[in-house]
């Protein structure tokens, strides 16, 4: 809970000592809430150790074993 | 303003991406493929930075100035396969240094608290710029070669030259390639300093400084991979998992100084933190090129959902192991070869680009 805590108030605290860059462009404030978003849902993830191992095994299985036929394993 | 760095500091940004990293976990498995010849894979892979170089770079010296431009979907591409690309060192780089610290410095402390402080440690450097973060690379870098330097100085009396023995053989030429395999993809991220080729004080040069930059790296390396194979022998560098810090701990030049590792650490982390820092501008810069937009503001939660996902991605050392040295091979290589092929396109168009602009002018004089 802590880390989740952590991470949230890191976020929010940017948002707010960077309110008047982020008020000023648009384009700039959605894309700094759509990433801060994006690592909140992270930081839950990594609270209730959620893996997302299966992406780190598909690049395993495809590039892992090309370097396996490669180097003769 | 226009930001602007030297040669020197483009040279030495292109070294810190071969070896920050690399010598780490790199010489353990080149050593276990190649044994005692490794020392000569080290050739071979910087043949390949040559190589790579040169393609991407073709025909840059016939240009006055380089920028990369927004609009351009050759550019977009070029952004988009940087952030992969980027964002796959960031992870693999975080979990090799914290996976260090946590097993030779401190085994007490949470992997999530080790994460925390190298990122925050990076991101102000990374918030600081390119100018700051060349500075800082310049500074350390500098002292680390002092320490590369010092090494097989300090351990001259524990060469052992019967651990290069047999020395190659036409036998060993496959293992010669197979281990330079591995170590390509590791080379090659030297392809980052593309996107700041714009920020040179001379496009001219840039390729000059880039060899010379990455032969400083890989010749780093090269020492360091000589070394252990002199003082501790390739069949116990290739069980290894850290050889380069066994290395570092074999050196005793006192008595009373027996843990000069330590030291020598910490002279190594000032690169690590810089290699990350740059990585970071880097992402937010490719960001940047991708949404036509122009912030530093969201380097924050990316490098915060960098340091989460480097946690979340590797559920334990193996799985690490695995992607760093047999995934990232593969992966790395076939990234870097399309990176320097749109790089190649896009200083192709800004030469054409160029000789339309001097045929314009030449038909409005006449």
């Amino acid at each position: 809970m802590l880390q989740i805590v952590f991470i949230w108030a890191v976020l929010i605290g940017t948002f707010f000592l960077n309110k008047k860059a982020l008020e000023k462009d648009k384009k700039v404030r959605n894309l700094y809430l759509v990433s801060s978003c994006f690592t909140a849902l992270l930081a839950v993830f990594l609270d209730y150790e959620i893996g997302l191992n299966k992406y780190t095994e598909m690049l395993i299985d495809i590039f892992g074993s090309f370097t396996d036929v490669v180097i003769g394993r | 303003m226009k930001i602007q760095i030297s040669q020197r500091q483009l040279s030495l940004l292109t070294a810190n991406l071969t070896i920050a990293s690399g010598l780490v976990v790199l010489p353990q498995s080149l050593i276990d493929l190649a044994l005692q010849n490794t020392w000569t894979v080290i050739f071979l892979l910087f043949l390949y930075v040559v190589f790579l170089i040169s393609i991407a770079l073709f025909g840059v010296g016939k240009l006055n100035d380089f920028a990369l431009k927004p609009k351009q979907k050759k550019t977009k591409l070029l952004a988009f396969l940087m952030v992969i690309f980027i964002f796959h060192i960031i992870i693999r780089d975080l979990r090799i240094l914290t996976g260090f610290i946590e097993v030779t410095l401190l085994p007490l402390t949470p992997l999530f608290i080790i994460t925390v402080l190298i990122i925050g440690t990076s991101l102000y450097i990374a918030w600081a710029g390119l100018e700051v973060i060349a500075r800082f690379n310049e500074l350390a870098f500098s002292l680390f070669i002092l320490v590369v330097l010092f090494i097989p100085l300090s351990l001259l009396e524990k060469f052992d030259l019967e651990n290069f023995e047999p020395v190659l053989g036409l036998q060993v030429i496959p293992s010669l390639f197979q281990s330079s395999y591995v170590g390509l993809a590791w080379m090659g991220e030297v392809i980052i300093v593309f996107l700041i080729l714009g920020a040179a004080k001379s496009i001219k040069e840039t390729r000059k400084s880039m060899l010379w930059g990455a032969g400083i790296g890989i010749g780093l390396l090269f020492i360091l991979i000589f070394c252990q194979i002199a003082v501790l022998g390739a069949e116990i560098v290739r069980y290894s998992t850290y050889p380069s810090y066994t290395l570092v701990q074999e050196i005793r030049l006192t008595e009373f100084m027996d843990r000069l590792d330590f030291i020598l650490v910490a002279l190594y982390f000032p690169i690590t933190f810089s290699k990350l820092a740059f990585l970071l501008y880097g992402l937010n810069f490719s960001m940047n090129l991708l949404f036509n937009s122009d912030n530093k503001v969201t380097l924050i939660p990316q490098a915060i959902a960098i340091g989460i996902l480097s946690i979340l991605l590797f559920e334990n050392k193996t799985i690490v192991y695995e992607f760093q040295i047999h995934t990232w091979a593969s992966l790395g290589l076939f990234l870097q070869l399309l990176i320097a092929a749109v790089m190649f396109f896009i200083i192709g168009s800004q030469k054409q680009s160029k000789k339309k602009n001097k045929n314009d002018q030449a038909r409005t004089l006449n």
